[in-house]
């Protein structure tokens, strides 16, 4: 009688799924590449980018789970990289669960090609460091990640354009000003979003923030002449070294006016606050 | 046996090194000593789980008719090249046919020498590739490392599938990709037995249910008033309390949101709003925990009552009801706890008594919105509203009867006002 019982028992059990990691990795070098449109999507995990030691175009190595995702590397002739992890499945709604933790992905892009790049990011914790890249473009989405943009070194060319779109997550970004940007749109869902312009500055910078239910920190540098003008709804601002003829909607440094590198910051902000520190 | 014993010599002899005192006392500590000691075991006694396979003898894999013909022209797609080329590699090394279009296939470990030129693809099956000279294609490994040398040149895109490829030097005009083996990770849970399953859920079920008696037994301790109120809406007013229940579940999040936005929107609500959201929690709680538990509740009384009308001789009381309305719908939960591993009936089991669970939550639910948490009486049926009271309540009850079938006739009224009637004057 007990025979039959413990073979039922024996078939009913059925082991826990286990996860399928594999490794991927794929390096260029550098053949006299002018320029490289770089595209990263990546769904969930890490994800790091550092500079490419000399000779390299780029290198990525990624860690996925098998099972979830595939990886992505496609360099076309035109000179576009897509670089990532392309979640399986055919849409829906994707969660992330703890099991992506353990996906990650490096990037290294060389310091000697013109870049244009646009990052795609879902739930990802990344770390990027575009110091001393030629970087004409950047454009940075990301849904609810929580990322640190640094630009430890100055950017060699001028920056057009870089946007960011924070979504719900935490966005910082610092030493913007050896970004060389010419324009800076920041747009902040719920998160907090923080600018840190320290940095080589030269020039004129253009910068238009929307936000909506988040935090906004502006880290802004003493000798840089600034100018805020703000649209605010319900929002907090605390506009600390800064003095306004107009009722509060511009807010001006002393001697703007005649400052070499100047900052200009339009501020829109529904709820939330907008902090002003100040950095030498 | 001799093997083993070289090994177990070279373990003890590895101890007594690591036993000499040439390492300052102040460095030793247990972890490292443990640490060095399971280093040594691995270096020594050979780590079985990284042990290679033996590799083949290089050969060139032959291509005949019946070979799996692979095209390496486009390696940049890893995954499904792996998998074409596992499964022509999957047979015996003696019987590997395969046909590399614009190239060759080659079994075991394979080199290019400085002064060699290679034209076409290469793809290597279970061997390493060293290239020093120059190939003019793409080269593809499956079970092996590339390595190039200073001064080598790749005309194409190299691939190690299971390998690395490792560049002292030298020149790949491609893009050099890897693709590890897979690797299983994660916590692989040993097989739950059946028993053990079942254990699991009669505790789980046992205990949700005995904390859910407990707060019972507290409401019927200091809040039996609203208790039985909410327990004889849901006696009186069945069908209303589940309608109301469900509107109730379907209204919750737009209340919830026009709470918030109006807050937000009153500016000044905006500083209560930590605290409304907090209120807010505890009183759908509340009201959820405490409707079902006086669904359970009414569940017993009638229960109970029902027993003693067949003569059962048991004392009618707060706790009882509430454990024998917990324990109907527990006993529901238990029949899944013990059979909720049979395939198919399992879940039919699960549904059936979240289904049941949710409806007699939902009564509970409405009833405490009818109620307003036991603090209304009306729906309850204890209480008749004033409004439903008229003065036809205060008339006189004639002695023998209602004699309203026939009014009194005219002609018969005496001038004093004292109603005749014929039938019983007669």
């Amino acid at each position: 009688m007990r025979g039959p019982f413990l073979l039922a028992t024996l078939a009913a059990a059925t082991p826990a799924a286990a996860q399928t990691v594999r490794e991927f990795s794929v390096v260029r070098q550098q053949q006299g590449e002018p320029a490289l449109a770089v595209q990263v999507d990546f769904a969930a995990g890490s994800l790091a980018l550092h500079p490419a030691p000399a000779g390299a175009l780029y290198g990525f190595r990624l860690t996925y789970d098998e099972g979830r995702f595939a990886p992505l590397a496609e360099h076309g002739r035109d000179g576009s990289l897509r670089l990532g992890a392309a979640a399986l499945g055919q849409g829906g709604v994707r969660v992330a669960s703890s099991r992506s933790a353990t996906q990650a992905a490096t990037i290294a892009l060389s310091r000697q090609a013109d870049l244009d790049l646009a990052f795609r990011l879902d739930a990802v914790e990344a770390t990027l460091d575009l110091g001393g890249l030629r970087m004409g473009r950047l454009h940075f989405g990301a849904s609810a990640s929580r990322a640190a943009l640094r630009f430890g070194q100055p950017n060699p060319v001028r920056c057009a354009e870089a946007t960011f779109d924070a979504g719900a997550g935490e966005l910082t970004v610092t030493g913007l000003g050896n970004a060389r940007c010419e324009r800076l749109d920041v747009r902040g869902g719920a998160g907090r979003v923080t600018l840190d312009f320290s940095g080589q500055w030269s020039g004129v910078m253009a910068v238009a923030t929307e936000m909506k239910m988040g935090e906004l920190v502006l880290r802004l540098p003493r000798r840089a002449g600034v100018r805020l003008t703000t649209d605010t709804f319900l929002a907090r601002f605390a506009p600390a070294g800064l003095t306004s003829a107009d009722e509060g909607r511009t807010w001006t440094t002393a001697g703007f006016a005649d400052a070499a590198s100047r900052l200009e910051v339009r501020i829109e902000s529904a709820i939330g606050g907008v902090r002003v520190e100040w950095i030498d | 046996m001799r093997a083993s014993s070289a090994r177990l010599r070279r373990l003890l002899g590895a101890l007594l090194l690591l036993a000499a005192p040439t390492r300052a006392a102040a460095e030793v500590t247990p972890g490292t000593i443990i640490r060095d000691v399971w280093e040594l075991l691995q270096q020594v006694g050979g780590d079985s789980s990284r042990a290679e396979p033996a590799k083949p003898r290089p050969r060139i894999i032959e291509a005949r008719q019946d070979a799996v013909t692979l095209d390496l022209d486009d390696v940049a797609h890893p995954i499904s090249l792996e998998q074409r080329i596992r499964e022509a590699a999957s047979g015996p090394d003696d019987q590997l046919r395969i046909t590399v279009t614009g190239g060759q296939a080659r079994l075991g470990d394979f080199s290019i020498g400085s002064d060699e030129t290679v034209k076409g693809h290469v793809l290597v099956v279970r061997g390493d590739v060293t290239v020093a000279g120059r190939l003019d294609g793409n080269l593809v490994t499956w079970q092996g490392d590339v390595i190039v040398q200073p001064g080598a040149v790749i005309t194409g895109d190299v691939l190690a599938l299971g390998g690395e490829v490792r560049t002292l030097g030298g020149e790949i005009t491609g893009a050099a990709r890897t693709l590890s083996a897979p690797l299983v990770t994660g916590s692989v849970e040993a097989p739950i037995a059946t028993g053990t399953r079942i254990v699991r859920a009669v505790a789980g079920v046992a205990g949700v249910f005995l904390m859910l008696f407990l707060v019972g037994a507290g409401l019927v301790l200091f809040a039996r008033g609203p208790l039985e109120t909410v327990s004889d809406t849901v006696r009186h007013s069945f069908a209303r309390a589940f309608v109301v229940g469900l509107l109730g579940q379907v209204l919750l999040l737009p209340t919830f949101g026009m709470l918030v936005v109006g807050l937000v929107l009153s500016v000044a609500g905006i500083l209560l709003l930590p605290f409304v959201l907090v209120v807010f929690a505890l009183l759908l709680l509340a009201s959820v925990v405490g409707g079902a538990i006086a669904m359970a509740y009414a569940m017993g009384e009638t229960l109970t009552r029902r027993q003693m009308a067949r003569g059962a001789a048991i004392s009618p009381n707060g706790f009882r009801y509430v454990a024998l309305g917990l324990g109907s719908v527990a006993a529901l939960w238990l029949v899944w706890a013990a059979f909720g591993w049979v395939p198919t009936a399992g879940p039919l089991m699960q549904g059936a008594a979240i289904i049941v669970s949710w409806l007699l939550a939902s009564i509970g639910f409405g009833a405490a919105l009818l109620s307003r948490g036991g603090l209304r009486e009306q729906f309850a049926g204890r209480v008749v509203p004033p409004e439903m009271l008229t003065d036809e309540y205060l008339w006189a009850t004639p002695r023998f009867g209602v004699p309203a079938v026939r009014r009194p006739d005219k002609d018969a009224t005496p001038r004093s006002g004292t109603p005749r009637f014929p039938d019983r004057d007669r």
